[in-house]
């Protein structure tokens, strides 16, 4: 009995003892480079016992407890370190190197070439704000897109004109899908807009060069747009201006799960063009009615479906004196009808499966008339030379866009990632003119396939592939497309890209003939980039070479070749000057093609070799005012006489040059102030405000005599509009109940 | 008997446990509620979240852990310089008062504080405050239906996002001013639902009213 009671004393104080027992645990954590970690959060798991790291990496904590448990290392952005320890009283020791979460924030970017515009991601070199706020832009995107290194300034087109690329070699695509008509509709050298308002779009991604194998039919450039998901509360809004009005309500519903929005507006040039001189005789100035109408519903935690559809019918007329036969008069109307719509459905269909898919659908009408009228304005048609007759003629020209998309998004662990879908465009153009009938019809099928792949977080890779079909051409084609990015240090990155992009000939060509190929494009682009919070540094080199190029020779065939190459810098810093946030940028560009009706290669006219640019922004808070300038420079660009000798049916330079430089310095004024319920934006911006002379390019009469220089049909451009909005936002009732 | 008599020990040996155990955890919460109000420094404050993680972390059910872990992790980011750390630190915070708001559903003092982070990640980039701003206010907005009756911590912060919005976006210098008094004069009547309950601010409200009025 006794032997037993003091059996079980002895356990007793045995576990009193043990408990009595205090295990010191030390050591010292550091990142993989060996440099010490402060800060870390160091744990047993299950128990209020740990430390934190100190300056120099160190911890020291004390437990009572016994017997096993697990030591758990955690730090923001750094793997979890865990391990099972004995607590038995002693001294343990631990020497711990953290290894890097797979973080988007901290991991090299593939796709550093690239311009990004978006809220959501934090790493950005731009800001959907800053198209709104480019002073040159006036609210449009490919406008603001002009400002960054790789564009052209070519100021008689709405286009973009990317690393000696034409303008149709940029395309424009909205949650995936290539927009047919991107612009209105204009007069020839005469600059119109682009038809979507940037506030519709949360993200915008401009690459000049050596995107994914997601995007296909553009040689050049690719414009990705993605649209807002629900906005953030029901708001009725107007703009009000000499040049238009407008009105536009959104809906979001009450339990923020759907919202459905209409938009209207009118626009007529009319008023301002009595304000402010304009070389061309308008008989009709450009007039504009749009309508638009879009619903969002979120269908589930992760499902979200997106309609947009927008119509607008456009006008215009217009004379200028007629070049060869300065008596008569050339007169050309426009009359334009676009409609485009866009379903999108997003949805998480399992842990780490995407699906995305789409259905676009659009129509455009052009009816262009265009006649030689005399001094009275009356059409003239009898009695002309040959190459004066093609100045009468009457177009409509119908086209009929349709396409579905379906991308799968499979991620495959840390921030690797596969893609893969298809698509189908169907497209269906028909012309009269001058009651001869011409119509071209494709099936266009594309499949691609991508791959992120992380090998580490500095070093990382993307191979993707795209295989297409166009039934038109009756030819397929393959263009791989690979980037590798290597991380050098914390902000420094260094990245290439290289891939084959095709287009198809643009109708304009195929008409004539389709027994055309694709349009190819080969790019190498190399990518440095310093990036923090605040400043941004990036240097690319590329070389474009060009393959299967339309010809105008007998026939209109496709042999022709041609290269671009050049080098580009950009620096943007929101810190040295104390609230001003300014870009610089520089292109430089060595280009020649052999082209359309060009001899031999030649650098072509909507190439110049330098241009730059400076955009300016500061906000004055005191002012509720927001100013932006921006300037913008390039040397000039080559003009060519080029005519077929009609003894050798060759085609023959018989004059040439480059135009003055161009200069435009833009200013913009936001002022920011609430009138009753409203909140009002009052803008006010001038374009070109130094006045300076600006040439895109000449024209030669059919006869032989001067060239006429081809001018903007202003030199600089005002606007004045207020846009107000009335939101149900109940911060200021909230606020009044408290006081 | 015997058995009952076992049952007894059995209940009074559990309860005692419990009583232990509660005893420590709010022995461990008051030792780390002082550390976090004489903490001073970004690592001061860091330490503090670290320790209100791992008290977190151990009890699996208390909100509190994880409410204060979050306050002091935003605390962190408001003494931190170097803005290109701050999403980083507020990611934590983020994290912290997500486990708190599973805990503790539709709870003003937890949505004042996910308030607060959105106000943090507002001093990365300016441009934020165009898109985070409304959010932050919604947040307020949604802690004062919460909590009816007022908490001066929720009316503090409206106080601030008032004080220092621009006027053109519905900011003003009077009304944020008017707030703040209000919030001082409301932490003479807030009672916390427990001793361990946020009850901060008092300090810091009546000296911004004094800065407040002095810059008039």
């Amino acid at each position: 009995m006794l032997r037993r009671t003091l059996f079980i004393l002895m356990v007793m104080l045995m576990a009193v003892w043990l408990s009595a027992q205090t295990t010191h645990i030390t050591g010292k954590v550091t990142e993989a480079k060996r440099k010490p970690l402060q800060g870390v959060s160091i744990a047993l798991a299950y128990s209020y016992d740990g430390s934190t790291s100190d300056s120099i990496g160190a911890f020291r904590f004390h437990t009572t407890d016994t017997g096993k448990a697990k030591l758990q290392v955690s730090f923001t952005g750094y793997q979890t370190w865990e391990q099972e320890i004995m607590q038995k009283g002693d001294t343990l020791y631990f020497e711990i190197s953290l290894k890097e979460a797979p973080n988007e924030l901290t991991a090299v970017i593939i796709t550093a070439g690239s311009f990004e515009a978006s809220d959501q991601k934090r790493a950005t070199v731009l800001k959907p704000l800053d198209i709104v706020t480019t002073a040159s832009a006036n609210a449009d995107v490919a406008a603001a897109m002009r400002t960054l290194p790789g564009t052209q300034q070519v100021g008689e087109s709405a286009e973009l004109f990317v690393r000696g690329g034409e303008g149709y070699e940029t395309r424009q695509f909205i949650d995936g899908m290539v927009v047919a008509n991107p612009f209105f509709s204009s007069a020839p050298n005469i600059a119109s807009r682009g038809r979507f308002s940037p506030f519709l779009f949360k993200g915008t991604v401009f690459s000049t060069g050596g995107y994914s194998a997601l995007y296909g039919q553009a040689l050049s450039s690719a414009l990705v747009l993605e649209s807002i998901d629900l906005p953030d509360r029901s708001e009725a809004s107007a703009s009000i201006s000499p040049l238009f009005i407008g009105g536009q309500y959104q809906h979001l519903a009450k339990n923020k799960k759907s919202s459905w929005g209409l938009t209207g507006g009118y626009t007529n040039l009319g008023l301002y063009f009595a304000l402010v001189p304009q070389r061309v005789d308008y008989f009709r100035a450009p007039q504009v009615y749009n309508a638009d109408a879009n619903f969002r519903i979120k269908t589930s935690a992760s499902g979200m479906l997106k309609f947009y559809a927008n119509y607008t019918l456009n006008k215009l007329g217009l004379r200028n004196q007629d070049i060869d036969m300065p008596s008569l008069k050339n007169a050309f109307g426009l009359h334009s009808e676009n409609f485009y719509s866009n379903i999108s459905y997003k949805e998480r269909l399992a842990n780490r499966l995407v699906l995305k898919a789409g259905v676009s659908l659009s129509y455009n009408y052009d009816h262009i008339k265009q006649e030689l009228q005399d001094s009275s304005d009356k059409p003239v048609t009898d009695n002309l030379p040959d190459y004066m007759n093609f100045k009468n003629y009457e177009l409509h020209s119908r086209s009929m866009f349709f396409q579905t998309r379906v991308l799968l998004d499979y991620k495959l662990g840390g921030l690797s990632g596969i893609r893969f879908g298809g698509e189908y465009w169907h497209s269906k153009d028909s012309s009269i003119y001058n009651k001869m009938p011409a119509s071209l019809t494709d099936h266009f099928g594309a499949i691609f396939a991508e791959g992120d792949i992380y090998i580490s977080q500095k070093l990382a890779f993307r191979a993707g592939l795209r295989a297409e079909y166009s039934s038109l051409l009756d030819k397929p084609n393959l263009a791989p497309r690979t980037s590798l990015a290597y991380k050098i240090s914390k902000k420094a990155q260094l990245s290439a890209d290289y891939g084959i992009f095709y287009q198809k000939p643009i109708n304009q060509f195929l008409l004539f003939n389709t027994e055309m190929p694709f349009m190819r494009a080969d790019h190498y682009i190399l990518t440095y980039q310093r990036m923090d919070a605040v400043t941004t540094f990036r240097a690319q080199v590329f070389h474009k070479g060009y393959k299967q190029l339309p010809r105008f020779g007998a026939d209109t065939i496709g042999g022709g070749t041609g290269y671009a190459q050049g080098f580009e810098l950009f620096w943007r810093d929101k810190k040295t000057l104390k609230n001003f946030d300014y870009w610089i940028t520089y292109s430089w560009l060595n280009t020649e093609r052999e082209y359309l009706n060009f001899p031999y290669a030649i650098q072509p006219s909507f190439a110049a070799n330098h241009t730059a640019n400076l955009v300016v922004k500061r906000f004055f808070t005191r002012l509720n005012m927001q100013v932006n300038m921006n300037y913008q420079f390039a040397t000039g660009r080559p003009y060519y006489n080029i005519r077929l000798n009609t003894n050798s049916s060759e085609w023959q330079v018989l004059d040439q040059g480059k135009t003055i430089p161009f200069n435009s310095m833009s200013l913009s004024f936001n002022y920011l102030k609430n009138i009753g319920k409203a909140f009002g934006v009052f803008v006010f911006s001038v374009n070109n405000i130094l006045n300076s002379k600006q040439v895109f390019g000449y024209q030669y009469p059919q006869s032989g005599g001067e060239k006429v220089a081809i001018v903007p049909p202003a030199r600089q451009f005002f606007f004045a509009g207020v846009f107000l909005s009335w939101g149900t936002d109940r911060t200021q009732d909230a606020i009044n109940n408290n006081l | 008997m015997k058995k009952f008599m076992l049952f007894i020990g059995f209940v009074l040996t559990i309860s005692f446990a419990s009583v232990a155990q509660t005893a420590r955890y709010q022995d461990a919460m008051k030792t780390n509620l002082g550390q976090l109000e004489s903490a001073q420094d970004k690592s001061a404050y860091q330490n503090v979240a670290n320790g209100f993680e791992r008290i977190g972390n151990a009890e699996k059910t208390e909100w509190l852990p994880f409410y204060y872990s979050a306050y002091a992790t935003v605390m962190q980011s408001y003494a931190e310089q170097d803005v290109s750390l701050l999403d980083g630190i507020l990611d934590k915070a983020d994290d912290m008062i997500g486990k708190a708001a599973s805990l503790k559903p539709n709870y003003a003092e937890i949505t004042n504080v996910q308030a607060m982070i959105m106000q943090g990640r507002m001093r990365v980039d300016m441009s934020r405050s165009m898109t985070l701003g409304p959010k932050a206010s919604e947040l307020l907005q949604k802690a004062m239906r919460q909590q009816p009756l007022g908490s001066p911590r929720v009316t503090m912060n409206m106080a601030q996002n008032v004080f220092y919005t621009p006027e053109a976006f519905g900011g003003s210098k009077a009304k944020g001013l008017e707030l703040m008094k209000r919030a001082l004069a409301q932490y003479d009547t807030f009672v916390p639902a427990s001793p361990l309950e946020p009850n901060w601010g008092k300090e810091y409200v009546a000296s911004m009213v004094k800065t407040w009025e002095g810059a008039k």
